[in-house]
């Protein structure tokens, strides 16, 4: 089933862009990163998503319940951590946990206490008294607290130690593991690369791209060097290297696709070692941030892109 | 209703409230004993200065005699600028919380993110807001009986004044919860609804002293707010009150629905 899809969903506010016909899917149980630049429109798309904005055309569903006219109803399956996270001051985690239990009509009081201790966080504590690092706590806790089948978190690990980073990225691979899906958005990119299936790249409110993290790394490429014997004569160009320089007995370029038609390229020649690195995923992501990158057409449904354009 | 959004206006509001409600009580009962003894020794020379009638013509709305019983002279506990002023900041503090301070504070996403609709959230805080008025009212009313010791005005009459002070909250808290859904900015929305009162007050001030000023009267929302009428007249403010109950429930129900269409945007 999927638990995220929008159809052409554009938002503006007057002038300035939002999102410009988002075409996305996120299938349930899905770790799917949103990615961008500030500014992008990582956070109007969650905000749509949520009902808090209305679009200007298009359409959201969440869990197949449209996300305008059934916001209600698509609420009850959300857990929602926001970005710029601003809490009551005089809310303590004790309190926040039972606010939300009675406005959820649910008793929220276990599931409020499992979490204090997991994440480490004082609930009789106020807001008030609080360091940014401990709201972020309670904000997530809030966010979990009762189950969602959705956790749209934007930017969720920010003003927290790597402990916690690390603890929640555990509880978020459980709970992904369980079949909740989890949409997110992120600057860090070895976090998206340690939770994600599959990641979307906006850049000015346009999705430039959306794909599996493996394919990404795919086409990412891997920095590759090569150093030949003395007196060796490489025969022919090397299969699959891109942005090849030669620099006397030592060749450095970047890896594209697979690597045994280089091996098997390499096999009959005078080489004296190979250094294969692992994918760089930053320099990708960058290229696609950077503002005068090509845009790549990406398919919501599909997933596909053309991987020539990348080159 | 919504158990947990009671709570959170509860939990919000309870100290400001129980503040106010003490605020008014005492002001009430000190302010209905000292009054008839003050005008008792100078009501006969206060009344045959001519200016001193025009304020007390702009104070209670309706013109006076030249003779004020001891319950019209009471009256004046009604309309003082300093109870009309402590439900005004109750007014403007109440009813800007929801939803301009939150989106103002981005605390609205905390709470709009939960599975109930903006209709509810809206709802509740305009019952609770209600319910602190009729509190609020209540409070004046027995601070007023207990400070006018025996000689206040009879108790159906005090409450055909509270319904006229009750209907004159309703029409500001409607105005109040308009301008709440309109802006993203507390600052904003409480400039404006407090420059609708300050023109209000002033222009029931402004005819006793500026006679052309009558044809504008009906502008100001204290017009509608004449306990002299109820006291000294025996009148029953039916029109007055319908009238303050069709400018809240107007400006309520733009407000509803200005705060079902909006963005919330609090970035």
């Amino acid at each position: 089933m999927e638990a995220i899809r929008t159809e052409r969903l554009s938002k503006a506010y007057g002038e300035r862009i939002g999102v410009t016909e988002l075409d996305l899917v996120v299938e349930e149980g899905a770790v799917f990163g949103l990615l961008g630049p500030n500014g992008a429109g990582k956070t109007t798309t969650m905000r749509l998503l949520l009902g808090f904005l209305h679009a200007n055309s298009g359409r959201a569903t969440v869990f197949g319940r449209d996300c305008g006219a059934e916001s209600t109803r698509v609420k009850r399956d959300i857990g929602y951590l926001p970005g710029d996270l601003r809490l009551p001051l005089w809310m303590s985690g004790r309190e926040a946990g039972r606010m939300m239990g009675a406005v959820r009509r649910r008793d929220l009081r276990e599931s409020v206490l499992e979490l204090g201790e997991y994440l480490e966080l004082d609930l009789d504590l106020d807001v008030r008294s609080m360091s940014r690092g401990m709201r972020q706590k309670l904000g997530i806790l809030l966010a979990l607290a009762h189950g969602p089948r959705l956790l749209i978190l934007d930017e969720p690990t920010s003003a927290l130690d790597p402990v916690t980073q690390a603890r929640l990225y555990d509880r978020l691979r459980e709970l992904a593991s369980d079949g909740t899906t989890i949409f997110f958005s992120s600057h860090v990119l070895s976090e998206v690369e340690g939770l994600c299936d599959r990641v979307a790249i906006l850049r000015r409110g346009r999705l430039v791209a959306n794909q599996s993290l493996d394919y990404l790394r795919v086409e990412a490429g891997r920095a590759v060097s090569i150093l030949w014997h003395p007196g060796a004569q490489p025969s022919g160009e090397p299969p699959g290297i891109v942005e090849l320089e030669r620099q006397g007995a030592l060749w450095q370029g970047r890896l594209q696709g697979p690597v045994r038609p280089l091996i098997d390229w390499l096999q009959p020649q005078h080489y004296e070692d190979l250094v294969i690195e692992e994918p760089d995923l930053d320099s990708l992501f960058l290229r696609y941030y950077a503002e005068d990158s090509v845009e790549i057409e990406a398919d919501g449904t599909s997933g596909r892109f053309r991987p020539g354009d990348l080159a | 209703m919504n158990r947990g959004l009671w709570l959170k206006v509860w939990r919000e509001y309870r100290f400001v409230f129980l503040w106010l409600l003490l605020g008014v009580l005492v002001f009430e009962v000190i302010v209905s004993a000292v009054l008839p003894n003050f005008f008792e020794e100078s009501a006969a020379h206060m009344l045959s200065q001519p200016f001193i009638r025009n304020i007390l013509t702009a104070l209670l709305g309706s013109e006076v005699g030249d003779k004020l019983s001891p319950q019209a002279i009471l009256t004046a506990a009604w309309v003082h600028p300093v109870l009309l002023s402590l439900f005004w900041a109750h007014l403007i503090l109440f009813c800007t919380r929801m939803p301009v301070a939150e989106i103002d504070r981005g605390t609205a996403d905390l709470w709009f993110a939960l599975p109930v609709t903006r209709l509810a959230h809206y709802l509740t805080e305009s019952f609770a807001c209600l319910l602190t008025g009729a509190l609020l009212i209540l409070t004046a009313l027995a601070g007023h009986i207990i400070g006018s010791g025996n000689q206040h005005a009879a108790i159906p009459k005090l409450l055909l004044v509270c319904a006229n002070l009750f209907a004159l909250y309703i029409a500001t808290a409607g105005f109040a919860y308009l301008c709440s859904t309109l802006y993203s900015r507390r600052s904003r929305a409480i400039g404006l609804i407090f420059a609708v009162i300050l023109f209000s007050f002033f222009l029931s001030f402004l005819v006793p002293f500026w006679p052309p000023g009558k044809y504008v009267a009906f502008l100001g929302l204290l017009h509608y707010y004449r306990p002299i009428q109820v006291i000294a007249h025996d009148q029953v403010p039916m029109t007055d009150i319908l009238i303050l109950l069709g400018i809240g429930l107007t400006f309520w129900t733009l407000g509803a629905r200005a705060f079902r269409r909006r963005d919330l945007a609090t970035t």
